[in-house]
C-alpha cells in the first residue's frame, strides 16, 4: 500500500511504489525507464511545494523505507546514511555521542535526510556551519535508468575527479535519486546561549549585527524577525518591532565571554535585551525557530525566499512588506541576517488573494530583486499561481548550461521534468 | 592537414585542427629538448602517459609540434607580441607544473590581461580545434597544467588584480592570477583573510587554488577551497561566457560554481572569482608534541577530535622527517621522536586555554615525550617552522622526490602509514611522511634518483601499491593535489564505470569537445586525445 497522494501541485500522481531497497529502487527505476514514465521522488514531503508544477507524475517513487544509518564512526566525526532516514532519528543518534549534523531545516521530525539535500534546505545555523554542500562527504545516486552510482565518500578531504555532491545537492531530483548519504558531523557546542534583542527597523538590528561580528563575536545563528514573525516562537513580544536572536555555541567560559562582550556593545550601540536563555531553553527556542517560516498547515499561505546583498536587504525588506499591504496579507519577515536571506510569509486571515494579482506583485517584486543581483524564490502557494509564473524566475545564461547537464544525465527528461529551474 | 603521429591523426578527425609538424631548427635547443627528456621520459612509465614521446637513444628526429603561423599572429593580436611565447626555449618553462614527472612543451603560451582577452583566445582555439590549457603560477602536483598533447596554454599570472573586497558581505571580487597569500595581505588590515592555505600560498594562485580545489594544513576546521568560492565568471570551451552562482546567497540552479572548483581547469577558464572573506580569529595557540611512536601519535589526534576539539590544524611529522628536519634547520625538533604533531587551535581567547590544557592533557595520555607551547607569536613561528621547511630540506638529501598525496579515514593513518613503510622497504626506497593527520590526508615523500636504471619504474609501481593499501582502508586517490595527468589511469582503482561515466558526462556538457586541457582526470580510454 503505497502512500496517499493524489496530486502533486495540482498534478495527479498516477502511480506510487514504495521500493524496500536501493536495489527495489533502482529496478523501479529501471522499468520505468524503459516505458518513459516520468519519476518523482518523494522523501518526508516537507518540501512537495517547491518548484514549478510537474509536467506529469507517472510514477512516485517514496524512498522512506530506505532508511537507517548504514555506518557510524563518531572518532572520524562521519556518518553514512541511507536516503530515507528522518533527520530527527539521526540526530537522535548522534547526539548519544555528542555530535550533530549541523543542519536545521523546517520539520527535522518528518523530513527524510536525501529530500533536504535534494532542496538544499537549511536553517539559522548555517551561518557557522554552512550548508549542505560544506557538509556532504559522499553520495550514492540512482540514476533514470536504474543505473547506480556513487561519489566522494568517508573522507574530509576528497579531490578525486569532479566532485559529484555538489551537482546533486538542490537539484530536486531531476538528475538522480540519492539513496545514500555521507556527511561530516561535528561534535556539539560544551555551552549554547540565545540572546533575543529589540530594534525598531531591520536596519539597527542588521547595523547591530556588524558591529557584533567585528567585535569578533562568533554567533551560530543571527535572526532578524519582524514582531509577527517573532511572535510565532516567543509570546509578550508585541513591543519589538524587529527581535535580533543570536545564538552562541562554544565553551562555557567562551559563551560567557561572548555574552558579557554584546552586554557591553548593547548599552553602547542601542538595542535593547528582551531575554537571555541557557542551553536547555536554547534547544527548544531553536527548534522552534527552525519551522517557523514553514508551518505545516498553512494551506493558503505564500512562502518568498529572497536573497541579497547585505546593502540591498533592508529596501527588498521594505517592497516585501509593500507587497504584503498590496495583497491585503499578513506579513511575517525572517531574515537570515548573517547570510541576507529573507523569507516572507504571507498570510490571508478570511479571504484569498486573487491569482493574477498576486502573480503580477511577485514578478514586479522579483524584477525589482533582480535588478541589484538578488533572487526570488516563490518557495510556495496554490498551483493556479504557480501556471502564472516560473518560481524560480532564474533566466542567466547559465540556465542553457544546466540544460547540458540534465540532458546528460536525463537525456529523456523523465526525473521531476518541469519542477525546476528553466523548466529542467 | 600535415600531422605525422598518431596523435596528430586523433586530433584530425574533426577536421578543423590545424597542428603541423614543425621540426626543431635549433641544434641547441633540440639538445635541450633532448635532455629533458632524457630526464622525464626514461622508462615506459611516461611513454604510458604520452604513447608519442620520443624513445631516449632513439635517432628519431625530435618534432614538436607547433601552430600555423597564421593562428600565432591571430593569439598575437590579442596580447600583444610581449606577451606570447613560442619559442622553444621560452616553452620549456611551460612544459610542466610542480610535478616535474611528467613534461610535454606547449606550442605557444598566451597571457592575457583580461577576461575579454582570454574569451578572444578561447575562440580562437576552439575555431581551429587546438587544445588550450589553463594556468595558473604553476605549483599544482599533478600535472592539471601540463600541456599534453601541446596546444594553447593560457597563463593567467598577468590577471592579478583584487577588485575589491567587501567586508559587509565577506567577499572579495578578484582575477585568477592574484596569489593566495596577497588575498589575505589585502583583506587582513580590516581583520578578514583567506582561510585556505596551501604549503604553496606564497606563490600560487586563486586561478590555481580554484582549478585544484586546494586544501592546507587549516582546512581541517576551515574546509577547502571549494567552501570558499561564491561565484565565478567563467569562459566555456565553447567561447560563451557565464557567471555560476551569484554573490547573493542560494543561486537557483544546479551548483555549478561546486562542480567547476576542482575540476582542475577542464571545464572553461575562470576569470573572475568571488571568495568568501573569514574572519581573523581572536587568538591562536600552538602545541608541539613529540611521541614514541606514530600509532600513539595518531591516537592522540584520534581523541581530540572525539572530546569535541577541532584543532585549526593538526600535523604530523613521521621519523626520517623530523631527522632530516634537525639535520638541517635549528629548529630542533624532538630527536627521538618516532612522531611529532603541531596542534593548533585558534578561535576565542577564553576557549583557547581550556582546550589546550585538554589537549596537552591527551598528549600526556598517549606518552608524548616532548611537549612545547608556544608562549609568543616568534615562538609559534618557531613550532611551524620545522614543518614549513619539512619538504624543502629532504631535496639536499637525494636528487629527486616524489611527493605524494592520499588520504585514509584518520583513525586508520598510523596502520596504513607502517604497510606503506613495509612496502618501501621491501623494495628499498627511502621515504618520509608528512601528514595533515587530522584529515588523515598523508603526504609520502619518496626519495629516488631517476638517472639511475629502473629507479622510475619502481617508484612508479611503490605509488600504484601505495595507491591500494589507502582505498584498502578506505581512503581515496587524493586529499588535495587532484588527479590531473598523474593518477587518471588510477580512477579505475576506485571509481566504477558507471561513476566515470557520470563524470564524463559532467565534462561533455561543459567541455563536449575536450579541447579544454584534455587528457586529464578521466583514464586514457575516455580522451579522444589518448
Amino acid at each position: 500500500m503505497p502512500g496517499n497522494m493524489p496530486e502533486i501541485d495540482g498534478v495527479p500522481v498516477e502511480r506510487e511504489a514504495v521500493p524496500q531497497s536501493v536495489e527495489e529502487l533502482a529496478q523501479a527505476a529501471k522499468e520505468a525507464y524503459a516505458q518513459n514514465l516520468s519519476m518523482v521522488a518523494v522523501g518526508g514531503g516537507t518540501q512537495l511545494h517547491l518548484g514549478n508544477p510537474p509536467r506529469s507524475v507517472r510514477l512516485a517513487l517514496h524512498t522512506r523505507q530506505l532508511r537507517g544509518v548504514v555506518e557510524y564512526e563518531p572518532g572520524n566525526l562521519t556518518v553514512s546514511v541511507r536516503a530515507g532516514t528522518i533527520l530527527q532519528e539521526l540526530q537522535d543518534l548522534l547526539g548519544r555521542e555528542n555530535q550533530f549534523l549541523p543542519l536545521d531545516p523546517p520539520h527535522p521530525e518528518r523530513a527524510t535526510i536525501g529530500g533536504l539535500l535534494a532542496t538544499n534546505a537549511s536553517g539559522p545555523i548555517r551561518f557557522r556551519y554552512g550548508t549542505a554542500r560544506d557538509l556532504l562527504l559522499g553520495i550514492q545516486v540512482v540514476h533514470a535508468d536504474g543505473t547506480q552510482t556513487r561519489a566522494g565518500g568517508k573522507l574530509v578531504k576528497n579531490v578525486t575527479g569532479y566532485d559529484m555532491c555538489k551537482l546533486y545537492i538542490g537539484s530536486l531530483g531531476t538528475l538522480g535519486i540519492i539513496s545514500e548519504l555521507t556527511f561530516k558531523v561535528q561534535p556539539k557546542s560544551e555551552a549554547i546561549a540565545t540572546v533575543m534583542l529589540a530594534y525598531p527597523t531591520l536596519r539597527a538590528a542588521l547595523e547591530a549585527t556588524q558591529r557584533f561580528l567585528r567585535a569578533d563575536l562568533m554567533p551560530d545563528a543571527l535572526e532578524a524577525w519582524n514582531s509577527a514573525a517573532f511572535q510565532t516562537i516567543a509570546e509578550g513580544a508585541e513591543g519589538a518591532p524587529w527581535a535580533l536572536l543570536l545564538r552562541f555555541g562554544e565553551t562555557d567560559a567562551a559563551v560567557r565571554w561572548q555574552l558579557d562582550r554584546l552586554r557591553e556593545l548593547v548599552s553602547s550601540g542601542g538595542g535593547s535585551i528582551l531575554n537571555v536563555l541557557g542551553t536547555a531553553e536554547s534547544e527548544e527556542i531553536w527548534r522552534r525557530a527552525a519551522s517557523a517560516r514553514a508551518p505545516s498547515a498553512d494551506g493558503a499561505d505564500l512562502w518568498l525566499k529572497l536573497s541579497a546583498l547585505h546593502q540591498s536587504i533592508t529596501d527588498m525588506e521594505r517592497r516585501m512588506v509593500e507587497l504584503g499591504e498590496r495583497l491585503q496579507a499578513r506579513t511575517l519577515l525572517f531574515c537570515h541576517a548573517g547570510t541576507s536571506i529573507l523569507y516572507g510569509r504571507y498570510h490571508w486571515v478570511q479571504s484569498e488573494c486573487e491569482c493574477g494579482e498576486m502573480a503580477r506583485a511577485i514578478v514586479e517584486l522579483r524584477r525589482q530583486c533582480t535588478a541589484i543581483g538578488g533572487h526570488l524564490v516563490v518557495e510556495k502557494v496554490r498551483p493556479e499561481v504557480k501556471r502564472g509564473l516560473d518560481v524560480w524566475g532564474y533566466e542567466a545564461p547559465a540556465l542553457e548550461l544546466m540544460r547540458r547537464v540534465k540532458k546528460q544525465f536525463d537525456p529523456k527528461g523523465l526525473l521531476n521534468p518541469g519542477r525546476f529551474v528553466g523548466g529542467i | 592537414m600535415h600531422c605525422k603521429s598518431d596523435r596528430g591523426k586523433n586530433l584530425a578527425t574533426n577536421g578543423t585542427n590545424r597542428f603541423v609538424p614543425f621540426v626543431a631548427a635549433f641544434a641547441f635547443s633540440r639538445q635541450i629538448v633532448a635532455e629533458q627528456r632524457k630526464g622525464s621520459c626514461s622508462s615506459d612509465i611516461i611513454s604510458k602517459f604520452d604513447p608519442n614521446s620520443i624513445p631516449l637513444g632513439s635517432d628519431k628526429v625530435i618534432q614538436e609540434w607547433l601552430l600555423e603561423p597564421a593562428i600565432l599572429e591571430e593569439l598575437r593580436g590579442i596580447v600583444g607580441a610581449e606577451n606570447m611565447l613560442a619559442s622553444p626555449e621560452e616553452l620549456m618553462t611551460y612544459e610542466c607544473d610542480g610535478l616535474a614527472l611528467h613534461r610535454h612543451a606547449p606550442d605557444a603560451v598566451v597571457l592575457p590581461a583580461s577576461h575579454e582577452e582570454v574569451a578572444r583566445i578561447v575562440e580562437v582555439a576552439r575555431k581551429h580545434g587546438i587544445p588550450f590549457i589553463p594556468r595558473g603560477a604553476g605549483t599544482g602536483l599533478s600535472g592539471g597544467a601540463l600541456a599534453r598533447f601541446g596546444g594553447i596554454v593560457i597563463a593567467l599570472t598577468r590577471m592579478k588584480s583584487i577588485r575589491e573586497l567587501d567586508f559587509e558581505n565577506r567577499q572579495a571580487i578578484v582575477q585568477p592570477g592574484v596569489i593566495n597569500l596577497d588575498l589575505s595581505r589585502a583583506a587582513s588590515p580590516s581583520g578578514y583573510y583567506f582561510a585556505p592555505d596551501p604549503s604553496s600560498q606564497m606563490v600560487s594562485s586563486i586561478g590555481g587554488n580554484l582549478a585544484e580545489n586546494a586544501g592546507g594544513p587549516h582546512c581541517l576546521k576551515y574546509g577547502m577551497t571549494t567552501n570558499h568560492v561564491v561565484a565565478l565568471q567563467v569562459v566555456l570551451p565553447s567561447g560563451e561566457t557565464v557567471e555560476l552562482g551569484s554573490r547573493a546567497a542560494d543561486c537557483p540552479g544546479y551548483d555549478l560554481v561546486g562542480v567547476f572548483t576542482g575540476s582542475e581547469g577542464t571545464l572553461g577558464v575562470a576569470t573572475r572569482v568571488v571568495l568568501k572573506l573569514s574572519r581573523l580569529p581572536q587568538s591562536a595557540k600552538t602545541l608541539l608534541a613529540g611521541f614514541r611512536s606514530m600509532k600513539e601519535a595518531c591516537d592522540a589526534v584520534s581523541v581530540i577530535i572525539a572530546r569535541g576539539i577541532i584543532p585549526a590544524a593538526l600535523e604530523m611529522m613521521d621519523r626520517r622527517m623530523v631527522r632530516t628536519v634537525n639535520a638541517a634547520t635549528h629548529v630542533g625538533l624532538p630527536a627521538e621522536a618516532d612522531a611529532v604533531l603541531i596542534i593548533e587551535l585558534d578561535g576565542l581567547t577564553s576557549a583557547l586555554q581550556v582546550q589546550a590544557d585538554q589537549v596537552a592533557e591527551i598528549c600526556r595520555q598517549h606518552n608524548c615525550q616532548e611537549l612545547r607551547v608556544a608562549k609568543s607569536e616568534e615562538e609559534r613561528q618557531m613550532l611551524w617552522k620545522g614543518r614549513k621547511e619539512a619538504f624543502g630540506t629532504l631535496g639536499r638529501m637525494t636528487r629527486d622526490l616524489y611527493l605524494h598525496d592520499a588520504v585514509v579515514p584518520r583513525n586508520r593513518l598510523s596502520e596504513v602509514v607502517s604497510r606503506i613503510y613495509e612496502s618501501a622497504d621491501r623494495v628499498g626506497v627511502p621515504l618520509a611522511c608528512l601528514a595533515h593527520a587530522g584529515d588523515g590526508n598523508l603526504h609520502p615523500i619518496l626519495l629516488f634518483n631517476r638517472t639511475k636504471d629502473g629507479e622510475e619504474a619502481k617508484i612508479l609501481d611503490l605509488v600504484r601499491e601505495m595507491l591500494r593499501i589507502c582505498i584498502d582502508a578506505g581512503g581515496t586517490l587524493s586529499g588535495e593535489h587532484g588527479i590531473g595527468a598523474e593518477k587518471n589511469e588510477y580512477m579505475d582503482m576506485l571509481l566504477s564505470a558507471a561513476d566515470l561515466e557520470a563524470m564524463r558526462h559532467v565534462r561533455t556538457a561543459f567541455n563536449p569537445d575536450e579541447l579544454c586541457n584534455p587528457g586529464k582526470i578521466l583514464p586514457g580510454r575516455f580522451s579522444r586525445f589518448c
